[in-house]
């Protein structure tokens, strides 16, 4: 055996005698931490799906691309069809308001002509019954709403 | 290798048998190892117990990269070069008069008993520079590969297994000189 061979063997073979009772104190503080890292971990934190998501790269992706779809979709189809149903009947409150340029241009952009008649209807229907003879000062004052 | 996987893959979904296992195996070498990088027994011995309790505070995230006696053998090594520093430093406080004397003598409540051969040879490794030390411990006890080494102690693979030869020679002639007294 080479010399450098045999001083190896003596380093790694040496001998240490360990005493059973301070092994058992060590590992037990060992234990301890152990426990103590294990309940840690078992508290619930509320927030262990974002620490998910941010663990793995796919799902991080996955993650960007459904918030995107979703705003996209949001932007470009919920609320500009709502917005045109519903900004017509909130606006159309008085018959002075349906029958502004504004409004009528908005009811031919929706629906053509026939928006527009129907819209002209609704706001007769909503000025009620009319007299024969009208002047055109009693007509004004009952467009203005008075 | 893969016996280390398994221990440590139950380690983290919380089995004390593993962490058991974990500890026996590899107790000794790290106690080995500590001993002779810092040639004080009781020193060995609380930082092998940091470096377990550290290791079992990891538990649940813990991820096995390389050998894990590499591993454990690394953080030994790393807490004794702190201690170590931090005695220069205290030696060199008393030196100029600033801290308070101590003895340097074993206490008795020394927990660790040391063989004769043991501490023969920590003697000898005590007369070798550090990174010999190291690198030659790190190898033998924590059966790590020259390049890890080298990777730690910040140098090439060449100066490390020169390291270790040197120190090996060095450490040949001082117990033969022993013997011979």
């Amino acid at each position: 055996m080479r010399p450098t061979e045999d001083i190896e063997k003596r380093i790694k073979n040496v001998n240490i005698i360990i005493d059973a009772e301070s092994n058992k104190r060590v590992f037990s503080n060992i234990l301890q931490a152990f426990k103590k890292s294990k309940a840690k971990e078992s508290t619930p934190t509320g927030l262990n799906i974002h620490r998910i998501i941010l663990k793995s790269p796919i799902s991080k992706l996955a993650a960007a691309v459904i918030i995107v779809a979703i705003s996209f979709f949001v932007i470009h189809q919920g609320p500009d069809e709502q917005a045109d149903t519903t900004t017509v009947s909130k606006a159309t409150k008085s018959p002075v308001e349906m029958m502004t340029a504004l409004s009528l241009e908005r009811a031919f952009r929706r629906g053509g002509i026939k928006a527009v008649e129907n819209q002209c209807e609704q706001a007769l229907k909503l000025l009620g019954p009319r007299t024969a003879s009208l002047s055109s000062q009693e007509l004004l004052s009952e467009f203005n709403g008075s | 290798m893969l016996d280390d996987k398994l221990l440590v893959w139950k380690f983290n979904r919380g089995s004390i048998n593993a962490l058991s296992s974990i500890y026996e195996k590899y107790r000794d070498d790290l106690l080995k190892l500590a001993a002779a990088l810092l040639n004080d027994i009781g020193d060995a011995e609380d930082i092998v117990q940091d470096v377990f309790i550290g290791f079992a505070q990891s538990a649940g995230q813990f991820q096995l990269t390389g050998s894990l006696k590499g591993y454990l053998a690394t953080c030994v090594a790393n807490r004794a070069r702190n201690r170590n520093i931090a005695a220069h430093r205290r030696r060199a406080d008393r030196l100029n008069g600033n801290g308070p004397v101590t003895s340097n003598l074993e206490t008795p409540d020394q927990r660790l008993m040391d063989g004769e051969e043991l501490r023969q040879l920590n003697n000898a490794m005590a007369q070798l520079p550090y990174e010999q030390r190291e690198a030659i411990t790190l190898h033998l006890y924590g059966g790590m590969k020259f390049r890890e080494i080298g990777l730690l102690q910040k140098v090439s693979i060449k100066t490390t297994q020169s390291r270790y030869r040197c120190g090996l020679d060095r450490l040949r002639s001082i117990l033969n000189s022993e013997v011979q007294k």
